[in-house]
Formats: structure tokens, sequence, C-alpha cells
């Protein structure tokens, strides 16, 4: 028996059961749509056509449209109004008022080692320019001599930054990623993780770093764990250290691509007649490798799908891939693609009557307003 | 509001918002949705300084919580032959599902209130500032929620052996 009045303590233990505090990358993903939502709306509200006159709008339209070399066109959906550019990686207007360029960014890396109990040891310290819409590969050089004991490893991130007021934070969220951590004692430990996560994230207030471990921290009694840190800024200078050069180890190769940073989507979901009606606020904007929960009938968790967007493989063109799960994660689940040729696609919803899931692509973007 | 003072106050009150939200609305997603709702309007125009700016943003969010609910009951209503046909939850155990039925089945202005103490650990009058009722009704009100809890609780015990 529940005694509430004598045991207050296990009432609130069962409640905290029954509802449960989110974890640490809920947490950061909110604190991400919280600056996504901020900057979108700041935008619409600046960004009406009432807002600004005829005369601006077409200036600020032809700058845009003429600095990256493209052409104007009108989205499907009003008042989106679309620039198609053939040159990747800078700012894609995506509101009637022109969004400024993104800046260009200066990426630190520092590598470190880590054991639980001992000082963490730096393998290296390298820096990269990052154009606005890029995303970073890490990946290591060669395997490792036997003499010393570095990690061989893949990354594919996508580091965002969200700013509040004056301060920056920095958020990394990795997916296919992969390492191989040798022991000393010459075995190899290795990890694996696809999907996309949370890796980590940090603020750049006063030249703080990220601190990531891509494949969890170090446990005591574990293997030695791989930490990155990350210094995101637009001046820096260029740092290229590594620890095991005179070991005859390749350095740590940053590489940076242009990707699809985000997408305006609709969704809808037919109902037992058929008939079609929307699930989510129109448009609605998703981010590359954020998850996205759509309410399709029901109660939680399973009139619920938690739909995560994955850009295409690092350094290729080609469709917006989705995956979705029902909101408890169990099976069945499902996946679809969407691309500019194909920008609609209808699939079923597993585990229900026949219900269906149409969604549209109305405008896909290259980089993210700042 | 500045952002470190905005930052600490999420830090320190989302998740317990979502608590509150989740038990009062029954609905991760709905709670997920009015918590960060009410803190981009804190940010935007809420008060500046704490202990104000929690009070506010759990006032916000009650209120969008449970004007989502009613859209949500709206729709209910108007989908119920659409339903998904699984809405088992097996990973939940007995416990979590009977407190969850046992939350469900109190007042509405019972259940906040016992949901606010137990996870933001406010005191009276600061669950009376967010709910806009006097602290000794408060004080009632948190009385009675938990006499309730435990009728509901052992009633619920009863029907399951």
């Amino acid at each position: 028996m529940m005694e509430f009045e004598e045991n207050r303590e296990r009432a609130r233990l069962l409640l905290a059961r029954a509802y449960p505090a989110p974890e640490a990358a809920d947490l950061e993903r909110a604190w991400e749509n919280i600056g996504l939502l901020r900057r979108q709306r700041r935008q619409a509200r600046g960004g009406r056509w009432r807002a600004i006159t005829v005369r601006a709008a077409a200036a600020a339209l032809l700058i845009a449209g003429g600095a990256v070399g493209g052409r104007l066109a009108f989205g499907p959906e009003a008042p989106v109004l679309r620039i198609d550019r053939s040159i990747i990686g800078t700012s894609r207007a995506s509101l009637p008022s022109a969004v400024p360029a993104g800046r260009e960014r200066w990426l630190r890396v520092r590598l470190w080692r880590e054991n639980a109990g001992l000082d963490p040891f730096l393998l290296e310290d390298r820096s990269v320019r990052v154009p606005p819409g890029h995303d970073v590969r890490l990946s290591s050089g060669r395997e490792a001599s036997d003499a010393f004991a570095f990690p061989r490893f893949d990354v594919d991130l996508v580091i965002r930054t969200m700013r509040f007021g004056s301060s920056d934070r920095v958020v990394a969220v990795g997916a296919e990623m992969s390492a191989f951590m040798p022991e000393y004692d010459g075995r190899d430990d290795h990890g694996r993780f696809s999907g996309a996560r949370v890796a980590g994230n940090g603020l750049l207030r006063g030249g703080e770093s990220a601190h990531l471990y891509p494949f969890g921290p170090p446990r005591e009694g574990g293997g030695p764990a791989l930490k990155l840190e990350l210094w995101l800024d637009s001046a820096m200078a260029e740092v290229a250290r590594s620890a095991g050069l005179a070991n005859g180890y390749e350095p740590m190769v940053i590489e940076t691509a242009p990707r699809i940073q985000g997408a305006f989507l609709r969704w809808e979901a037919s109902d037992s007649t058929g008939a079609w009606r929307i699930v989510k606020d129109r448009p609605h904007f998703q981010l590359t490798r954020g998850t996205v929960n759509i309410l399709v009938g029901g109660p939680y968790p399973r009139g619920h799908l938690n739909v995560t967007m994955q850009p295409p493989p690092f350094g290729r063109r080609g469709p917006l891939c989705f995956r979705w799960v029902w909101g408890d994660g169990r099976p069945p689940q499902g996946g679809f693609c969407l691309s500019e040729q194909q920008p609609t696609v209808v699939t079923p919803i597993h585990g229900t009557n026949g219900r269906l899931l149409r969604v549209t692509l109305l405008e896909a973007l290259d980089s993210l307003p700042p | 509001m500045s952002a470190e003072v905005f930052e600490t106050c999420f830090r320190d009150r989302y998740a317990a918002l979502v608590q509150v939200l989740h038990g009062l609305t029954g609905n991760r997603s709905t709670a997920e949705d009015a918590a960060q709702e009410a803190f981009l309007r804190l940010w935007e125009k809420g008060p500046a300084a704490r202990p104000d700016a929690d009070h506010w943003v759990f006032r916000v969010a009650r209120n969008v919580a449970l004007d989502e609910l009613k859209r949500e009951r709206r729709r209910a209503r108007r989908d119920a032959l659409s339903e998904p046909v699984d809405h088992t939850r097996p990973f939940e155990d007995d416990d979590v599902q009977r407190v969850r039925t046992v939350v469900a089945s109190m007042r509405p202005r019972d259940r906040e209130v016992l949901l606010l103490r137990a996870f933001a650990n406010l005191s009276g009058a600061e669950i009376a500032k967010v709910v806009g009722r006097r602290a000794n009704a408060v004080k009632q009100d948190l009385f009675r929620a938990r006499e309730r809890l435990r009728e509901l609780w052992l009633k619920q015990e009863g029907a399951s052996r």
C-alpha cells in the first residue's frame, strides 16, 4: 500500500516515474527549438510584405539574387519566396525579406584521449575555415603506430550555433560515427553509432569551448574515451598541431561540405474516411537531424510519431530522408525520402488501420538564417 | 531579461515544467511544446528577474497547455473514428500506469497544485501566483488533492487485486 501521508517521498518517486524528467539531450533539443522559434518569429514579424517598402524589397532581393548569381522564383506556398541558386553554401532567402548572408566561421578542434582518473592527453589541435551552410566531418588519418595509442575515428557532425542575447551556444549533432580506440595493451575497443543524437554542446561566451564525447564519457574501469573540444569563432588564428607526428601518425582530417540544413515541410495524415488533415503547423520548419513529434491521432505515445530528418551523405547531393518511430520507440517503424524532383510522398503509417502520411517538401535551406 | 538569467531559469525550471505539464495534460508532446512556448514568451516579454520569472513561466505554460488540451479534445472528438489501433504501453509497469490513471481522474485544480508541489517544489504562496487563486485556497486544494490521491490509489489497488 502506498501510504501517502506517511510516505510522501514514495509518492513523489512514483510521480517522477510516471512523469519522468526530460533527459539531457531533450533539454538541449528544447533549448535549440526555443532559439529557432524565436528567430523564426522575429523574421516573420519583420518580414511581412507590408513591413517593407516595395523599393526596399526589390533592392534587397536584387542584391541577394545578384550576390549569389541565381534566379528568383516564387515558392509553391505563398508567401514563401525562394532564390534558386547554383552556388551552394551561401545563404538562401526563404522569407519575403532577404535573409542576410551567413557568416564564415573558424572551427578549432582539439582531440583528447581521456581515461577515468587520469589527466586527459591532448592528441591534436587543429582549425579549419567553415563556410556558411557547411557541415563538418572529422576523421583520423591512417592507422596509428603500435607505439602510440591513437584513436581511429570518423565523425559526421552538424554544428550549429544558437544565439541568446550576447552569448552563443554551439550544439553539435552527430550521426554515422565510428571509432576504434586502441587500448594500451594493444586491443581495439570500437564504438559505432548511426542515426542522430546531440553529441554535445557548450557556451561560446568568453572563449569557452564545447566538450563532446561522441561515444560517451570515460568510465571508471572502462576503456579510454574520445573527447572533442570545439571552438567556433569568426576570427581565429590557424592552428595545426599533433602529438603523434613524430610517431608517423597522419594528422586528423577536418573536411567541410555544403549540406541542407533544414526544410519547410507540410505534414498531413489521412483519417478513417480517407480525408487529409494537416497535423503540424504550416509550414513547419525542421532542422536537419532534428526530431519532430507528429500527432497523428490518439494519446501519447502510440498516437505520435517521432520523425528525424537525415541529410544526404556527407559531401554528396541527394534526397532528404526521414525515419519515423512511434512515440514509445517500439516497432513498427518507417521511412521515406523527399527531393526537389519528388517533393511529395505518401507513405503508410504502419501500426494503424491503413492510415497514410503525406509529407510535402516546401523549401529546403542550404543554410540557416543567422 | 539578460541571456544569463534566461538560461539559468531555463536550466533550473524546464524539466520540472515539462513534468508538471505532462501530468496536467497527460500528453508528453503537448507538455514539451507548451513549456517551450512559455520560455519563448518569457524571453520576449516576461519579467526581467527571478523569482518572478519562475512564477510567470509556470503560469503561462499552464495556460498554453490548457488551451492546447481544449483544442486536442475538439480534434479527438472530430477524429473519434480514426484512432490508431495500438494504445498499449508495454514499457510501463503497473505502478506507473496506475499513478497516471489516478492523476488523470483527479479534478484539474487538485491535479495542478499537487504536480506543482511535487515537481516544482513551489510553496503554497508561489503556487497561488501560478494558478491565480488565494494562498489559503491553494493550501486547502493541496490538502484535498493529497487526500483524493490516496483515496483513488487505494481504490485502484483494490480494483487490481
